[in-house]
């Protein structure tokens, strides 16, 4: 997710919009989530790297491949090819599922541990919700270097409570000679 | 010293009673890419604009850039250790240096760390190196000179405290050496001075920081330096460090002479940096905000008033030329932000003379309104009668013998000014020095002495008014004046000494 094209963005609104309008966000995300498989699949380059088929052509294949694409789908995937921004897919669906999140009030973060600790995250994600009146979905994993405690992140902004942070805190105010 | 034991150990019990383990909430980004002191970070949502971002092994950054998904960071120190992928976090700081008195006599990178190898500096206070210049209201004009010691500046280029005045001329030829000359001559004045090192050589700056010692002239004297080897980020940060530095002192009353030796190479830096930011190149290259990044420096130099404590920063930018160009884009950005120039010329520095200012296009905008009435009194004539030489010098350049006597003797007298104007490096003179040379020279008592032995003239001049007419001296230097009364004096010792040299 780290580096993507930010042009994606616009094309994820612009969905965004369409999606409000009918309330079939459900309907979009599924579509952009498969065309961006598709899209990494090595068998399917020629699909969207090559300039050789035909308008008409393009949309019978896109037909064939989505089976459940209504028309505003097709006219986006021949609006991308037209503009040639078919590798923006990717990008879009980024963009696509955070906006998906938002409208759902869902928020997703990270948090480590230094045991594996899958039973209770459950409750920590309750406590979270109830926190920021958000829906929270967290990705856990663990790192033993952390030696205890939590690391959590959401979004830009990380809670650090590991025991490795505190001794590093106790470490630099311990060597800091002003105070 | 002896360090006892048990007080350590009390020192740190405290520390640790008091340590705040509290876990807080940080703003936080990846490196995306981080090259040739540049990062671009991918997050750190919340990042302000200029501020402190420290990288995930302590090294810090500054914020310059915040675009859309991404922050581009100036990296503030060794950034061949970061990679793609570290985790950044905003500090919630702007960029700040360490100040104080402890400084003085040091000499310090461009963020306030010790690089004399003389121990850590303890400071009074930090800084922040932006800040935003004195306004309309705490601001007066200058009336009070700031004395360099040399002869050409202080009688025809007069400067004053809160004044920015611009020095500007060719590679080497002696644009450090009035600056140097000028914080020498600060020692007896109580002005303190901040010689901020911008791009320059290791070697040439320890140089310059030596003949200060020689001079005795390091016992007021703060040097900044960013040499040529830092990264461009400490070279563009290193002025604005040397003005907060001095704006310390200005704060608390003092006067403060500041030099930025050169804010061409600054310049360069920030061309660096801003292409390597990807910002838009304008003209030479150079990003659309180069105007603004040496005006808002120089406009921090100011004289502030009583009410707001009376202190000065007088600052003297230096810019480098090539081929004596100074129409080229950075010299006429300063030249316009500046309140007048020092012009050095090379010609002139071949023909000998040095100081090698050209008197016809170097400026003061608002030093006449503080220099001494002694020397206005002698320098109104001065640059009347090195004009006129300069004039007639043009078209007697084939010959002088068809001229009338007139032209013959402002001639003689031109050649004579011209040469008292010379003076060597790390002798500045004293005001009544300056005003009773000049006093000989523009009356005439010179006429009479050969041209090539007008500097031993002055020299003798100099032991013998030291020597036996020290009330003179002591009496110009109190009253800044010439009494008709002092002028009789004076042109009584003039012509007694004439008696005693055999010229």
């Amino acid at each position: 997710m780290l580096l993507r094209d930010v042009a994606g963005k616009r094309y994820a609104s612009a969905i965004g919009e369409i999606a409000e309008e009918n309330n079939n966000f459900d309907y979009w995300s599924k579509l952009l989530n498969d065309a961006s498989i598709i899209y990494h699949d090595s068998n399917s380059q020629v699909l969207f790297h090559s300039n050789e088929f035909t308008d008409e052509k393009f949309q019978s294949l896109i037909v064939d491949i989505f089976t459940e694409i209504d028309q505003q789908g097709i006219n986006l995937m021949k609006l991308l090819k037209k503009k040639n921004r078919l590798k923006l897919i990717p990008s879009i669906n980024s963009y696509f599922q955070e906006i998906v999140d938002q409208n759902d009030n869902v928020i997703r973060g990270e948090i480590v541990t230094a045991i594996n600790f899958e039973s209770s995250l459950s409750s920590i994600e309750g406590l979270l919700s109830k926190k920021l009146n958000k829906k929270v979905i967290l990705n856990a994993s663990a790192d033993e270097s952390i030696i205890g405690g939590i690391k959590l992140r959401i979004g830009d902004r990380l809670y650090d409570g590991t025991i490795k942070a505190r001794l590093n805190k106790l470490k630099d105010s311990l060597l800091d000679v002003k105070s | 010293m002896s360090v006892r034991p048990d007080e350590v150990a009390s020192i740190l019990k405290k520390q640790i009673e008091n340590f705040d383990d509290k876990t807080n909430e940080v703003n936080v980004g990846t490196v995306i890419e981080a090259s040739d002191g540049i990062a671009q970070i991918f997050g750190l949502q919340n990042c302000l604009s200029s501020e402190l971002i420290e990288f995930s092994n302590g090294v810090r950054g500054l914020a310059l850039n915040l675009e859309e998904e991404t922050v581009g960071a100036i990296i503030l120190g060794e950034y061949s250790a970061i990679k793609e992928g570290d985790e950044v976090k905003t500090t919630g700081e702007v960029a700040s240096v360490p100040v104080g008195e402890n400084f003085i006599g040091r000499v310090v990178n461009a963020l306030g760390q010790p690089i004399d190898e003389l121990g850590s500096i303890s400071a009074a206070e930090t800084r922040p190196v932006e800040r935003i210049a004195p306004g309309v209201v705490s601001r007066k004009s200058v009336d009070q000179p700031l004395q360099t010691g040399i002869k050409a500046v202080d009688a025809m280029i007069p400067i004053g405290r809160g004044q920015r005045e611009l020095i500007i001329g060719d590679r080497s030829i002696g644009k450090t050496a009035i600056a140097i000359d000028a914080i020498i001559n600060q020692k007896s004045e109580d002005v303190i001075c901040v010689y901020v090192a911008i791009g320059q050589k290791d070697s040439k700056v320890a140089q310059t920081v030596a003949s200060l010692q020689e001079n005795d002239a390091m016992d007021h004297t703060i040097v900044v330096s960013a040499s040529a080897a830092e990264s461009a980020a400490l070279q563009y940060l290193a002025p604005y460090s040397g003005c907060a530095i001095a704006e310390y002192f200005m704060d608390q009353g003092k006067d403060v002479l500041i030099i930025y030796d050169d804010l061409s190479k600054h310049a360069w830096a920030y061309r660096q940096i801003s292409l390597l930011l990807k910002r838009p190149p304008g003209r030479e290259a150079y990003p659309g905000d180069v105007f603004y990044l040496h005006s808002r420096l120089l406009e921090r130099a100011a004289r502030v008033n009583e009410s707001f404590g009376g202190g000065s920063i007088t600052a003297l930018p230096i810019i480098e030329t090539q081929a004596g160009d100074v129409s080229a884009y950075i010299p006429t950005n300063v030249i316009s932000i500046t309140d007048g120039q020092i012009v050095l010329e090379q010609g002139l520095f071949n023909t000998g003379q040095r100081p090698a200012t050209n008197p016809g296009i170097s400026v003061s905008r608002v030093g006449g309104s503080a220099q001494t009435k002694a020397m206005k009194k002698v320098a109104g004539t001065l640059r009347l009668d090195l004009s006129q030489y300069r004039e007639l010098q043009a078209f007697a350049q084939f010959g002088t013998d068809d001229l009338d006597a007139t032209t013959k003797r402002q001639l003689e007298r031109g050649a004579r000014l011209t040469e008292l104007l010379k003076q060597k490096q790390y002798s500045p003179k004293s005001l009544s020095q300056q005003v009773t040379i000049l006093y000989a020279g523009t009356k005439g008592f010179l006429d009479e002495v050969p041209v090539d032995k007008v500097g031993d003239f002055e020299e003798k001049f100099e032991q013998f008014m030291d020597a036996q007419h020290k009330n003179i001296l002591d009496e110009i230097e109190s009253s800044k004046d010439i009494s008709d009364d002092l002028e009789k004096k004076l042109e009584d010792a003039i012509t007694n000494f004439q008696g005693t040299v055999s010229y």
